[in-house]
């Protein structure tokens, strides 16, 4: 008889963390800060055992425990053993509340001024306590089965990738590190706002500003490697749900910087609020099976209401605070033209993108639920509407950069910016090269800004902020690069056939077998242009029998070339996807000086 | 002015989960429909895992719980404690369907874990699984006289039992 | 004094009141937008029934009924396969690379038109998962 139980040590290591978090969320209520504290180190090494464990048991391919037998097998490599851990919904929670509940004690550790980490501690505590309680309620991963299986189900074979094995772990700990960042505003606007707490915000802003960025990143990377549809973004409702937040942060680190203003600091503690509950909200949203996706963990009801109260409970918690808060409401509006006045504007168009993107998310749902009518959003939607509200946020850091200067200078470089863009335009008359060309131009003078000011010796500060604006500039640029001009082609080739396809030369060399512990497959060999070889494989799993398509890429400075192995057919022949796609190379090194520059604002806050 | 803030804050927040537990609420809609209401399709040389022709009566007389299971499928070792209780009480005759599994490894799974169905059919392509319209492992249908009255796709449990099946006894 | 106060507290409630007007007007565009752009989800069924918009484009769900895929002789990369909902199927004609997911008797989702002939017409084929992972013998190439 096969029977289900709960696991002793998994479920006591647990419900000591749950019990814990509880007592120090109430301890710090009672100011009893000292024994808190004390606490916070205990909780994070109970988690920290309970996940060993977990690991443990994935290692010996123990498949006694549900949870291994569901997403291991015995053939797995031994670092996918060990991703499987996070691979499904009850792992990836564990891992979740493992780095909220190390966040913290680093925190702890490292800040030395009592008033300011204790007041965080009480929310940060009641976070833990809440998800703790979902997790040992509702996502437990540690249950036994009397009779194991003899193998395994074997991990998702999506997920057998290093860039996808790390992917959502990084996104998690962007969602946790905004968690952190949140409890310290809270703790300020249940408090007060010191100089020293806004610089523990400043660090902590900038810690979860990275790795949220890192994470969206490589999930573009992996999709576009990986997946092989020649795409880096889907407008899906899952990488939208972790874009929100990204957008929502984005807008908070600005808002830090000018929070000395009455009214920036209203607007810089809203925003942390809504950071942090539409993180919250992301995992709700994708773990409650509301949503159809390709990334969608399955599904369970009694999840989504229990994160629906989470939800509702943080949010709730967080407007009262906000509302009751003495800081919030004062001050006026910020004078016209001034830094703040355009930083206020910035946060606005951030935030209708947010809207934007939240409706297109939440359309389908709404009306599956409403009109019992099943749809979809198309991709045109997304980009018809953020790209020019995206030019309209470069254009105005650009513009920003001219504030300085005086009267006449000023004057008449906004006007040729103006004349030159819609020259522009009217040389070309058609609408998708105008955000092109807009996007080019703001490239360009900010460019020529960045240059002139290191040839005028100017601050690293200064040198930085342009540094980190124009390659946002770079980014989307390259990205509506590749959106006018990719093209793809389906054909049917045999071996030794060579053909011209989209002005390249394509030769189809030979097919040849290949075999790995836990996939057999066979690989192609193209050649374009006598100079770029392209080996595409397509693979069979050995346990869950899954076929995959390695997309086979070949990446220059200006387009990549992409090959897609099709079925093969009777007379041996293939059928073939041949692509070309631009800018590629050129959004993922803007990114990149993006991610440098974000890095590099954290750390001069440390220094 | 707060006030009216807080006030407009609390209206959307109030939408807001009125919306979600509405759509919690919700069954999804799934472009695969149930076979509810249908009539079990016609049986011809299906054998069981020992090689037995079944006999078509005894599908189609009195109630009839037809469980989809492998010996691959996680989630069916998960539901199989509670078929076996199930199988105890009640008057039900179940009858499992193995779904593209292997021979040895099938037999080997009940000798292992309990034998909770009257036979089972050994359907090894998942032709006649096909035929009704299965999706995957584990489903389950409950037939009374031949007519397919409820459809399960997922895991069967007390809870679930209690909710959906139990109003046709 | 106490007049002025009003007469400011006033003015920030218009100014709360203009600024939710405004945000009500972004969200009707953004709704017209989203209108523009809806992919409706149907299945077999719901298409014949007459009751849904199908001149414009839409996404077609349901399972690939077991033999029929086809391809279509001497066109390279035609191929026809039926899309059932266990009540109703539909002919879908594709050309193009089939992607790995597809296989019959599985789950589909097929964006196109739907042609007089009352065939489908697909753009573009995005197989889907199955919930549950079927270990399937491992087949060779041929």
């Amino acid at each position: 008889m096969t029977d289900i139980s709960v696991d002793f040590v998994g479920n006591a290591l647990l419900w000591g963390a749950t019990i814990g978090s509880f007592l120090g969320a109430f301890l710090s209520f009672l100011h009893k800060h000292e024994l808190a504290r004390r606490l916070i180190f205990l909780i994070s090494v109970v988690l920290l055992t309970a996940s060993a464990y977990l690991v443990i048991q994935f290692l010996n391919d123990n498949f006694s425990f549900l949870y291994v037998a569901q997403n291991s097998n015995v053939l797995l490599p031994v670092y996918y053993k060990i991703s499987a851990f996070w691979g499904a919904h009850e792992g990836s929670f564990l891992l979740m509340i493992v780095l909220l509940s190390l966040s913290i004690t680093f925190s702890n550790y490292f800040i030395r001024n009592k008033n300011q980490i204790m007041q965080s501690n009480f929310y940060a505590l009641s976070i833990l306590f809440l998800y703790l309680l979902f997790i040992v309620t509702a996502s437990n991963p540690f249950y036994i089965l009397s009779n194991p299986p003899i193998n395994g189900a074997d991990l998702n074979p999506l997920l057998q990738d290093p860039l996808l094995a790390i992917h959502p772990p990084l996104i998690f700990s962007g969602y946790v590190f905004y968690a952190v960042t949140f409890c310290f505003v809270m703790s300020g606007a249940s408090g007060v706002f010191s100089k020293e707490l806004f610089s523990i915000i400043k660090v902590w802003s900038s810690i979860s500003w990275f790795t949220l960025t890192l994470g969206i990143l490589l999930g573009s990377i992996w999709a576009y490697y990986e997946l092989g549809w020649g795409g880096y973004w889907f407008w899906d409702p899952v990488e939208n749900v972790s874009l929100m937040p990204w957008i929502a942060g984005t807008a908070f680190s600005h808002s830090l910087i000018y929070s000395r203003t009455k009214i920036m600091l209203s607007w810089m503690v809203f925003l942390s609020i809504i950071t942090f509950l539409l993180s919250v909200f992301g995992s709700f949203i994708v773990r409650s099976g509301i949503l159809n996706s390709v990334h969608s963990f399955a599904a369970d009801p009694d999840r989504g209401i229990f994160l629906l109260g989470i939800l509702s409970i943080f949010t709730l918690a967080s407007f009262i605070v906000f509302f009751r808060s003495k800081d919030i409401f004062k001050g006026n509006w910020p004078k016209f033209g001034s830094i703040n006045y355009l930083l206020l504007l910035n946060n606005i168009l951030l935030m209708t993108i947010l809207l934007i993107i939240l409706l297109g998310t939440l359309y389908p749902i709404f009306t599956e639920v409403i009109f019992e009518s099943k749809l979809s959003i198309g991709p045109n939607y997304f980009s018809e509407l953020i790209t020019p509200l995206t030019i309209a946020l470069i254009g105005l850091f650009t513009f920003e950069q001219f504030l300085r200067l005086k009267g006449k200078v000023f004057f008449l470089s906004a006007l040729s910016l103006v004349v030159l863009s819609t020259g522009v335009y009217f040389f070309f008359e058609q609408m998708i090269f105008l955000s092109l060309i807009t996007a080019g131009v703001l490239c360009i003078v900010l460019f020529f800004n960045l240059f002139i000011s290191i040839l005028n010796h100017q601050t690293s500060l200064r040198m930085h902020k342009l540094f980190g604006h124009l390659s946002v500039a770079a980014l989307t640029f390259s990205v509506l690069f590749n959106h006018n001009f990719s093209e793809s082609v389906d054909i049917k080739v045999s071996e030794g056939d060579q053909m011209n396809l989209l002005n390249s030369k394509i030769f189809f060399e030979k097919v040849e077998i290949v075999t790995d512990s836990n996939f057999n497959g066979v690989r192609a060999k193209f050649v374009i242009d006598e100079e770029y070889p392209l080996l595409p494989e397509k693979r069979v799993y050995k346990v869950g029998g899954q076929i995959t398509s390695e997309t086979a890429v070949n990446s220059t400075l200006l387009k990549d070339y992409l090959i897609v192995l099709g079925d093969r057919f009777q007379d041996g022949s293939w059928s073939v996807t041949f692509s070309k796609k631009y800018g590629i190379l050129m959004i993922w090194m803007s990114s990149f000086a993006l991610l440098l520059s974000i890095f590099y604002g954290g750390l001069r806050r440390q220094l | 002015m707060k006030r009216l803030l807080f006030l407009i804050f609390l209206g959307f927040f109030a939408g807001f989960i009125y919306f979600f537990s509405l759509s919690l609420s919700k069954p999804k809609l799934s472009d695969i429909t149930l076979q509810e209401g249908k009539m079990l399709p016609s049986i011809q040389e299906l054998v069981d895992l020992n090689g037995d022709i079944i006999d078509e009566r005894s599908l189609s007389n009195g109630k009839v719980l037809l469980n989809v299971w492998a010996s691959w499928c996680i989630t069916c070792l998960v539901e199989h404690p509670f078929l076996s209780k199930l199988s105890k009480g009640e008057d039900l005759i179940i009858i499992g369907i193995n779904y593209k599994d292997d021979l040895s490894k099938a037999k080997n799974y009940l000798d292992e874990n309990g034998d909770p169905y009257k036979f089972s059919i050994f359907d090894y392509k998942g032709y006649y699984a096909l035929k009704l319209g299965v999706t995957g492992a584990p489903e389950t249908f409950l037939v009374i006289d031949g007519k397919i009255v409820k459809h399960r796709i997922g895991e069967i449990n007390q809870k679930v039992w209690n909710d959906e099946f139990k109003v046709f006894f | 004094m106490r007049n002025m106060i009003r007469r400011n507290r006033a003015n920030k409630i218009y100014l709360i009141l203009l600024s939710l007007a405004s945000v009500a007007l972004i969200v009707f565009f953004i709704i017209k937008a989203l209108e523009k752009n809806i992919d409706l989800y149907l299945t077999p069924t719901q298409i014949f029934s007459g009751e849904y918009n199908t001149v414009q484009k839409f996404k077609l769900g349901g399972m690939v009924e077991k033999g029929s895929l086809q391809r279509v002789e001497g066109e390279d990369l035609v191929v026809t396969f039926t899309v059932t909902d266990f009540q109703n199927s539909i002919d879908v004609v594709y050309v193009g690379v089939l992607p790995n997911l597809f296989k019959e008797n599985s789950g589909v989702v097929a964006s196109g038109y739907l042609t007089e002939g009352n065939a489908f017409w697909a753009v573009e084929i995005l197989a889907k998962h199955d919930e549950n992972y079927m270990p399937v013998k491992l087949e060779s190439y041929d």
